[in-house]
């Protein structure tokens, strides 16, 4: 059983106007024991709500959270049970600290939390062992310090170092290296990994990098405009992505490996695709269709209406009407190969 | 499009920020720009390369000063400049007309409070006064038909804009006077993948079009092995690598281009065991007794402790003609510190050979450094 | 074409530190010479009153020198009545420091106490506080004060420290609510909220040592005013007209008609201690918000800081 589901999640936000925006549309997706859930998508497609949703920050307007199948508490002690098991990591190193208090501050209080009759030896040596699982050594120094006197990698420690003592069963990593440098991702990354697998945690990665989400998760969905519109494997979702905005994201990353003349012509193919298209799409309300659609070099009039998740492969599916099985044959049109 | 003579060139400069305690920026770091070459800056933050981009348009503020060093300027067919001699109307005469910048954050630089036809006329009305207003709004509208947005935005504010579309506003005001040079600070690091791949695709016609220079700033090496023509990797203020873009991807000759190229896993690679660089970047304010890189390098020997790398060609055995120019500051590549030459995936190659190696066999032919 | 904005960050840590380290900070304040003039004004004022009346003569001792300009016996003068002009001016000097102070500190907690619940709180909560303070902001105070004084007779300070207390925290209220408003929503509060702390406690431990720059600014300003408005009140001949204050004083010395008997030394003095208490108190406000933000200190080369 997951440890945590999501079932049909649906998140609107008032906006000016009285008119509603709806950032997370029926979403439904479940966090297994010990692995990587890898949530994908641009600015503006609503992973970041997502998380706050499940970390129970914002309130859903629909749809449920559920915790090894129980749904989850919204007030007074079961609530903050639930915080206590399903934590989060943010994505501003220099914002999730309190600049006016030392490292210890910010984890006594949550081992406290948890354990309320932890006091003195016990609680620093409790403190020090979170440092040093986070690879912050020598603890006690370090424990001294304000978050101004770490570096952003360290300061990132700190929040997962925050986030696990609690003890949690689920960690929502928010974009968890996006703000950090680049030689230090990785080590994050990594930390994060070695902690999902020691203590068996279910991993919430949400980032708009394909290529680290690709490495350290089992499974990628792809979310667009508050939907999920690609799921499956990792490897199968990168290799052969299905859904038309895989392939761009997909395309759009840096290949440095290629050759100049391969990037040149790639770029003169984007700049056509685009010449072709409308200029700038708006945020405006797309109606029932395929929200993608205004984007989408595959679009026709089918696509007003809005598609339903079909399979691509055992395990992978898309929400696209190429994959429509039409007559029982195979999918509506060719599927675009991503070395194009 | 092929790279012709110079046009801007900084030698030997360093920046000091003043304080009780001053902070050395930049240390000594010479840099050459070619007509129609896309140069490309590539270090993380606390490098110092943001500070070089405002001293390479002399907009330096207190307390940040160029306490040595020259910055030369080299116009079409004339004499060359010596930035620092000139006073501020010939500065200005040089600022934005020839030597332009697109800033980091555009909401941070766009006025939030005037439409941006106003802020074109600003830099109109500065520049070129003799031009009147019809001429000023037809021009705006141009440039922003040039890059792609709408002209009817041109009564508009920035916070109507998508970040993506601001960052195209500047770049358009960079280029309203027709500029030789254009420097980019980061002008994508805020942007969605997909958003900047569409930039970039924009920046890269209008150098086709109009055959300005540019110098690209960022941390993300990745895109500077695809966009650039040169590149030179900074690291505690140094240039510790400068190289051609096209050969520095597959072997790079210092072990921080190792680093850095290794903290991006190629999307579709083979799964292998991803690794950054360990540590953290120096602090400024100190004198590094031997090489910045030492604390955290792999690769770190005897002198590397004590003695600092200067800039030096990298071996002859790569191939490649002089014009290559591809300098390191890295005692592996000293012939008299390290005879043997550097470690394969640095560029050394085993007798005999001179085949260069990509990054994927790089990483399966390392002896596996130490990790701090 | 907006111009670059001259500092360039290099780590947003280190120029965030001083900000946030209100201990390290004492060193910062005695490095600046005009924060630390003020600071000393302030703090003679604060000595006179204190030990002041102990050390001058008796200031409702009455004489026969009636209108005798400053000399050495007595410093600045006499009265009408004979009484030694600077003995009273010490004297006032408690007296009006204790409603400075009094009041100033009671306004602030009141504004504190409703400022920030309502910005945190948000909703019903949050209006209603709201419009409690926009309604409290809006009567005019001196009128008001006016108004209560009238009906009440007492003898002590005790009623008038309360009544501009409690007509004058509404401006910093909402200085603090907006401020609450935005910290309310940076990430280490939400991480407070995640962790499961309770709600008193992330106000109290995480949302309030942030606004304590605000607060202290909020806090002398109070005080500022109290002392204006006591002295105003004063002069006119309202509040405790038995109690020495320098507002008492120049109403006395107005009805007494100091002005054309030329008696400088009786109605100068008190005025221009209002004024200089006033002055020292709103610059050390400056001097530190300089102090405790860095990124407002102007940058003088060639000083070494």
């Amino acid at each position: 059983m997951s440890v945590l589901e999501v079932r049909d999640l649906t998140v609107e936000y008032r906006q000016r106007g009285g008119a509603r925006f709806r950032a997370v549309d029926g979403l439904s997706f479940a966090l297994q024991e010990g692995q990587t859930l890898a949530l994908v998508g641009e600015s503006g497609s609503g992973k970041s709500t997502v998380v706050r949703a499940i970390g129970q920050l914002v309130k859903p307007t629909a749809g449920e959270i559920l915790l090894d199948g129980q749904p989850a508490a919204r007030h007074g002690a079961a609530l903050r049970a639930y915080r206590h098991r399903v934590q989060m990591i943010f994505q501003d190193p220099f914002a999730s600290l309190n600049p006016m208090h030392t490292v210890a501050h910010h984890l006594r209080r949550p081992l406290q939390l948890r354990q309320r009759h932890l006091r003195g030896a016990a609680l620093d040596t409790a403190t020090a062992d979170l440092l040093r699982s986070v690879n912050l050594t020598p603890p006690d120094e370090i424990a001294a310090k304000h978050p101004h006197e770490l570096s952003g990698g360290q300061r990132q420690r700190v929040a997962i170092a925050r986030a696990l003592a609690t003890d949690p069963d689920v960690l929502l990593a928010d974009e968890p290296v996006s703000m950090l440098d680049v030689s230090i991702r990785l080590e994050i990354l990594n930390l994060l990994d070695r902690l999902k697998a020691d203590r068996n945690l279910a991993l919430l990665y949400v980032t708009h990098d394909l290529a680290t989400a690709r490495h350290f998760s089992s499974e990628i969905v792809v979310m667009y405009r508050g939907e999920i519109v690609e799921r499956g494997p990792s490897d199968e979702v990168i290799l052969h992505p299905s859904h038309p905005y895989t392939q761009i994201l997909s395309r759009a990353a840096p290949d440095p490996t290629a050759s100049r003349a391969v990037l040149a012509a790639a770029r003169a193919k984007r700049q056509s695709a685009r010449a072709a298209r409308a200029a700038e799409e708006r945020e405006a309300d797309l109606g029932t269709g395929c929200r993608f659609r205004t984007r989408c070099p595959f679009a026709t009039d089918i696509c007003t209406r809005h598609p339903e998740d079909m399979d691509v492969s055992p395990g992978h599916q898309a929400r696209c009407w190429l994959y429509a099985i039409a007559n029982g044959s195979g999918p509506l049109l060719p599927l675009a190969s991503p070395d194009e | 499009m092929t790279a012709g003579d110079l046009v801007l060139r900084a030698e030997h400069v360093c920046v000091e920020y003043a304080g009780p305690r001053p902070i050395r920026a930049v240390r000594d770091v010479t840099v050459e720009l070619r007509r129609g070459e896309v140069l490309g800056i590539a270090g993380e933050s606390g490098c110092g390369k943001s500070t070089l981009a405002y001293a390479l348009t002399r907009m330096l503020r207190p307390p940040a000063e160029l306490t040595r060093g020259s910055i030369t300027y080299f116009p079409d067919g004339g004499t060359p400049v010596d930035l620092m001699t000139l006073d501020s109307e010939s500065l200005r005469g040089y600022r934005w007309n020839k030597v332009s910048m697109v800033f980091q954050s555009a909401m941070n630089a766009l006025n939030p409070v005037t439409s941006l036809g106003r802020q074109f006329d600003d830099i109109f009305e500065a520049h070129r006064p003799a031009m009147d207003r019809a001429a000023r709004h037809r021009r705006a509208r141009e440039l922003l038909e040039m890059v792609g947005i709408d002209p009817a935005r041109i009564r508009g504010f920035a916070h109507e804009l998508s970040g993506g579309m601001r960052q195209r506003v500047m770049i358009a005001m960079a280029l309203a006077l027709q500029p030789e040079v254009v420097i980019m600070d980061e002008p994508t690091t805020a942007l969605d993948v997909v958003v900047q791949r569409e930039i970039l695709d924009e920046i890269e016609r209008l150098r086709e079009e109009l055959g300005f220079s540019v110098i690209f700033i960022t941390h993300d090496l990745s895109l500077l092995l695809e966009i650039s023509d040169r590149l030179a990797v900074m690291y505690a203020g140094e240039i510790i690598e400068y190289a051609p873009s096209e050969r520095v991807g597959s072997a790079p000759a210092h072990p921080y281009t190792l680093g850095l190229l290794r903290s991006f896993p190629d999307i579709r690679g083979a799964r292998r065991e991803l690794r950054g660089v360990p540590g953290t970047p120096p602090d400024l304010r100190e004198h590094f007794a031997g090489c910045p890189f030492g604390p955290r390098c792999s690769y770190a020997f005897g002198p590397c402790r004590s003695v600092p790398p200067v800039l030096r060609p990298v071996a002859a055995r790569r191939g490649g003609a002089e014009a290559d120019r591809w300098t390191v500051a890295c005692h592996l590549h000293d012939p008299d510190a390290r005879p043997d030459g550097p470690p394969a995936e640095l560029g050394g190659a085993a007798p005999g050979t001179a085949t260069p190696v990509t990054a994927d066999d790089a990483i399966g032919a390392e002896s596996g450094g130490g990790e701090r | 074409m907006s111009s670059v904005t001259g500092v360039v960050q290099i780590d947003p840590g280190v120029a965030d530190a001083g900000a946030h380290r209100l201990g390290g900070r004492l060193r910062e304040i005695f490095r600046s010479r005009r924060l630390l003039a003020c600071a000393c004004i302030v703090g003679v004022f604060a000595g006179v009153g204190i030990v002041g009346p102990f050390l001058v003569h008796n200031a409702n001792a009455l004489s026969t020198h009636d209108w005798a300009s400053p000399s050495l016996s007595h410093l600045l003068g006499t009265n009408e009545i004979g009484q030694d002009v600077f003995a009273q001016l010490v004297v006032s000097a408690r007296a009006s420091l204790e409603i400075g102070a009094g009041a100033g500190l009671i306004a602030t907690a009141i504004s504190i106490l409703i400022g920030i619940s309502g910005g945190y709180a948000g909703g019903i909560v949050d209006e209603a506080l709201s419009l409690l303070t926009n309604v409290i902001l809006v009567i005019p105070t001196l009128p008001l004060v006016i108004l209560v004084l009238a009906y009440v007779k007492s003898n002590s300070l005790l009623p008038l420290i309360l009544i501009i207390a409690l007509t004058s925290w509404a401006a910093s209220a909402r200085v603090l609510r907006a401020q609450t408003l935005s910290v309310r929503n940076r990430e280490y509060v939400l991480a407070a909220r995640a962790s499961g702390e309770r709600t008193f406690r992330i106000i109290l431990v995480e949302i309030l040592p942030n606004e304590l720059p605000v607060i202290v600014s909020n806090l002398i300003f109070a005080m500022i005013f109290a002392i204006l408005t006591q002295a105003g009140l004063a002069f006119i001949g309202l509040g405790d007209p038995t109690t020495l204050t320098w507002g008492n004083m120049l109403n006395i010395a107005y009805n007494d008609e100091a002005l054309s008997f030329g008696a400088w030394w009786w109605f100068i003095p008190p005025g221009a201690c209002i004024a200089l208490l006033g002055m020292g108190l709103a610059l050390i406000n400056f001097g530190l918000d300089e102090v405790l933000n860095p990124r407002l200190r102007v940058y003088r080369p060639g000083k070494s800081r």
